[in-house]
């Protein structure tokens, strides 16, 4: 069964779920509604033997971004005015890799939310083992709660850690060791 | 026994044999200098050196240099790579547990000053901001040659220290050990 036709199976039960423009590398790429992605990713499990959860991570794309595509801190182009670009846009995306390990087949599943404090996303704690870490890790760099994680709290930068490093606009705040 | 005793200096046999007279500083820092026992502790990729020189090409024993699964036995601490800060509470631990004198190297360009991550959020700059260090070895990562050369340093700074000056924490240990953050 071919990505397309699993698609197409899952968006008579999900119409949100559509085809994403621009495909994760050579990955069949979907985006996927934040409401939806519990029951989408336990659909794919059950009936596609999606049984593998690689990564979790996410994006931030808020900011101006250069042309080649990299983002830019507004502070590196001092006094220049920081032109704003197409692809930037005040959302997080939280981004999902699957495998089927039968066939081997991989699958990119994106999911856009508003880039807000206590931005948030549903858990796959409870459909994949691997989701418990991988979950508090986006947690811990991009401050996205994961509803439904029993034990959602920071996991590799020390307790008390002020805000979300991998945010755009993060700025440190020295502690006891700087 | 075989034991050599080239090394300790301001040793008189007396004639006949069978009696040896040094003085106890010389006699305690040749025991101290002869059996630098570290703790076997890692970081990071330097740490990957480190068991190179305890291994067979470079064999550090040779020196003295046997490694020690707990700090209730170690004299020195290799602080081997990239000190994260969430890695200093421990380290402090760590070193509080060793028993007096305590020495530290701080190995790598990271344990030095913080190295490439010298404007991390999550890297401590350098681990002399946490726990007094004796001697900074640079290098990224240093060549177990160059961790010989530091603890041969670190072996000169051991035989400065007298009995009459209190069985001879440096002065920077004296001073840094009990203000730890």
């Amino acid at each position: 069964m071919t990505a397309d036709e699993i698609l197409a199976k899952l968006q008579a039960s999900f119409p949100g779920l559509v085809k994403s423009e621009a495909p994760v590398k050579e990955y069949p790429t979907w985006t996927v509604p934040a409401e939806s992605v519990r029951v989408v990713f336990e659909r794919l499990r059950s009936k596609f033997s999606f049984d593998y959860l690689d990564v979790v991570t996410a994006t931030d794309w808020s900011g101006p971004i250069n042309p080649k595509g990299y983002p830019q801190s507004p502070a590196v182009a001092a006094g220049a005015a920081a032109a704003p670009s197409a692809t930037a846009k005040d959302i997080f995306e939280v981004v999902y890799l699957v495998t089927a390990l039968s066939t081997g087949m991989r699958l990119c599943l994106r999911c856009e939310i508003p880039r807000k404090e206590g931005a948030s996303v549903p858990s796959l704690y409870g459909i994949f083992m691997a989701a418990d870490w991988q979950e508090r890790e986006v947690y811990d760099m991009f401050g996205i709660h994961f509803e439904g994680h029993p034990n959602l709290k920071r996991i590799l930068t020390m307790e008390t850690q002020q805000g979300y490093p991998l945010r755009k606009d993060y700025e440190h705040l020295p502690d006891k060791f700087d | 026994m075989g034991i050599v005793l080239d090394n300790l200096s301001k040793i008189e046999s007396l004639p006949g044999g069978g009696l040896a007279l040094a003085t106890s500083d010389s006699l305690i820092n040749w025991a101290r200098t002869s059996s630098v026992w570290p703790l076997t502790f890692g970081l990071a990729c330097c740490a990957i050196e480190m068991m190179a020189a305890y291994a067979s090409r470079f064999d550090f024993e040779r020196m003295g240099v046997f490694p020690r699964p707990t700090p209730r036995q170690a004299d020195v601490m290799f602080v081997a790579g990239t000190v994260s800060k969430k890695m200093a509470d421990p380290i402090i631990r760590i070193y509080k547990q060793m028993p007096e004198p305590k020495f530290v190297i701080a190995m790598g360009g990271c344990a030095n000053c913080g190295g490439p991550f010298y404007d991390s959020y999550a890297v401590v700059k350098g681990v002399d901001r946490i726990i007094p260090v004796d001697v900074y070895l640079p290098g990224c990562p240093p060549r177990p040659e160059a961790l010989m050369y530091a603890v041969i340093k670190l072996q000169e700074k051991m035989r400065k220290m007298t009995v009459k000056g209190g069985l001879g924490a440096t002065p920077l240990q004296a001073a840094g050990s009990r203000k730890l953050i």
